[in-house]
């Protein structure tokens, strides 16, 4: 068969929707992959890539594997493609996109124009993923772009809603990329100072399923620790559900940070312990990317002991405040942390000047505000209740699931029982 | 844009310049866009995407541009907390007139917050004490104690605060009161 007759079928089969055929197509025909092999960009331009985009990947992929040629020309070619590609067929050669993709965030973060990337990068993502709660596997390449731009609030317009699927990938949508992206979310939460979310973050790609530990999950680990001693004021414990490996290992693997957290809780001068752990392993919290984070867990000690305090005291002088934390700046320190921690909502205080007094408060809760927020909260509540109603009864009917629970070892539809529960 | 930040939607504005800044094929902004973001930043107090802000405009821009650097200089200012260098800082330098409107609502915004937080914050405070953390003198501080209806004693120069109480938010109007509430119900029974 001729090249030019193999191209027409390949357009034609994309035309009429055939994706399986045309990846048999270019599985069975040597002759189709030799002749793209010799000259991919002629091949690629036999390919139109918004209605033949399966073509089009296929070419791009044995082009890959060669050369990538001019970057500029590489990158002008994936803004393209992101625009205009069939959504339908790209879902089929997922893989081919995401390594498209990866090549490129590769080759911008090594000519340091990372924000060149990000645009190409959300337009595939938006046109790609089923909602904006799926996760794609392009989702880690344009965190990794934001992070080298230094552009956060890029990040956070695909971060900031919750990720509760994945957009199906087949078998290609590896663990490596699940991890990534919540590492990097982590990340930038972290660096914008939102450490609540960041914990969370932290939590999640180290609550993933795992049979060994990844060493994505080894760096979110140590940041895990200083997130948490900054949000909770100690290490918090991991989920019941974490892996047994995770568990059991991690801890071995970054002794230096639980040396960190048990320091930060101690009863008598933690503020040395942590100093004096900084003078002796600055370097390899400096190559862990850690060193701000921990100058921050140190910086955070004098919230904390004021903090203590407000569980104690209900009024104290301001005078006393300093003496008890430790303060050389005395009572005029202690007012100046103690506006930032009421700015920052960390305690409730009023602070009476004419007496040098500060009085210790129970959140006060304004009545709209109440209102909002529980409005806001009971909304969440039932949105995700109606999803895991909608996935429970999409679990039940999986023939999987069903012939597990029942135990027949049943490896056909023919069950009554299965038919039954498949014709609900 | 400027209309907005008259009006104070800095949500609306950040978000057309941000989606200005990665829509350009170059993946930069303009001065004035980066201008117009770095100013609703510090209106918004959120210094660290001013902080990144900074870190990704091009040098050259700074270079081309010294109104990025003297808002920059601004921006340092709040980072410190050094309020009084901040009002310093925003009536010396000399904004081109574009920016009036920027530069006034940063200021107006700042005022508020920190009125905001003494009132938060102090049951009783002397005027000399607010009027350092409002980096004004104390007969503007008088003042403003006096617009925001704060008792002052004459005597002792005590003000003292009251905070302000939030606006009543409707969440749910009229007629779908009762399905809302018959939702919620619903839910919480099942």
């Amino acid at each position: 068969m001729s090249f030019e007759k193999l191209v027409n079928d390949v357009r034609t089969m994309c035309e009429q929707e055939k994706y399986r055929q045309v990846l048999e197509l270019f599985d069975k025909s040597k002759e189709l992959s030799l002749r793209i092999r010799d000259n991919p960009d002629a091949a690629l331009r036999q390919f139109n890539p918004s209605k033949h985009t399966m073509g089009y990947l296929l070419a791009l992929k044995f082009k890959l594997e060669m050369t990538i040629g001019d970057p500029e020309i590489y990158l002008q070619l994936m803004t393209q493609l992101a625009d205009v590609f069939h959504v339908e067929q790209a879902r089929n050669l997922i893989d081919i996109l995401a390594f498209a993709f990866h090549v490129l965030t590769s080759i911008l973060v090594e000519r340091k124009q990372p924000q060149r990337g990000l645009l190409p990068l959300l337009t595939a993502i938006r046109r790609l993923r089923e909602s904006p709660s799926h996760l794609t596997s392009l989702h880690p390449h344009y965190l990794c772009l934001c992070l080298s731009a230094k552009n956060l609030s890029a990040a956070l317009s695909i971060l900031d809603t919750d990720i509760i699927s994945l957009n199906y990938e087949g078998p290609s949508f590896d663990s490596r990329g699940f991890l990534l992206y919540f590492y990097y979310g982590g990340y930038i939460y972290a660096a914008l100072k939102k450490f609540s979310r960041a914990l969370y973050f932290f939590e999640v790609c180290l609550t993933t399923p795992s049979m060994a530990i990844s060493a994505i999950q080894v760096e979110a680990y140590k940041k895990y620790v200083l997130v948490s001693l900054l949000v909770h004021g100690k290490l918090r414990t991991l989920p019941k559900y974490t892996s047994h490996v995770i568990d059991r290992y991690i801890r071995n693997i970054t002794g230096l940070y639980n040396e960190l957290a048990t320091a930060y809780v101690r009863d008598k001068n933690p503020y040395q312990e942590i100093q004096k752990l900084l003078k002796l392993h600055g370097e390899d919290f400096q190559k862990d990317q850690n060193y701000g984070l921990v100058k921050q867990c140190l910086a955070s000690l004098v919230k904390r002991s004021i903090q203590r305090l407000t569980k104690t005291f209900v009024t104290l002088s301001l005078k006393d405040l300093s003496e008890r934390v430790g303060l050389d700046g005395g009572p005029r320190e202690a007012e100046h942390y103690l506006l930032q921690m009421i700015e920052a909502g960390e305690i409730h205080a009023s602070i009476d000047q004419t007496q040098g007094m500060i009085s210790f408060q129970d959140e006060q809760l304004i009545d709209s505000q109440i209102v909002v927020e529980l409005e806001s909260e009971l909304r969440d509540c039932m949105f995700f209740g109606e999803m895991l109603k909608v996935m429970n009864m999409n679990l039940s009917k999986d023939p999987k699931y069903v012939r597990k629970t029942k135990g027949t070892g049943s490896t056909t539809f023919d069950d009554p029982s299965i038919k039954e529960i498949l014709s609900v | 844009l400027e209309e907005n930040i008259r009006k104070r939607q800095f949500k609306q504005v950040l978000q057309q310049c941000e989606e200005g800044e990665i829509l350009n094929p170059s993946g930069y902004a303009t001065t004035e866009v980066y201008m117009v973001m770095l100013g609703c930043y510090l209106a918004t107090d959120e210094l660290e995407h001013a902080k990144f802000l900074w870190s990704r405009i091009p040098e050259s821009f700074k270079k081309d541009n010294p109104v990025l650097g003297n808002l920059w200089n601004v921006t340092k200012t709040l980072k410190e907390r050094n309020i009084l260098k901040f009002r310093e800082t925003m009536t010396e330098t000399c904004w081109p007139d574009n920016y009036a409107t920027l530069t006034d609502v940063i200021t107006e915004c700042v005022t508020e917050r920190i009125t905001l937080l003494i009132s938060k914050a102090y049951s009783a405070i002397h005027v000399d004490h607010m009027a350092t953390l409002l980096g004004l003198k104390p007969e503007n501080a008088k003042a403003i104690s006096h617009k925001l209806g704060w008792s002052m004693d004459e005597g002792t120069g005590v003000v003292s605060p009251v905070l302000k109480r939030m606006e009543e938010v409707e969440v749910v109007k009229g007629k779908n009161i009762i399905e809302h509430l018959a939702n919620y119900v619903s839910f919480l029974e099942n």
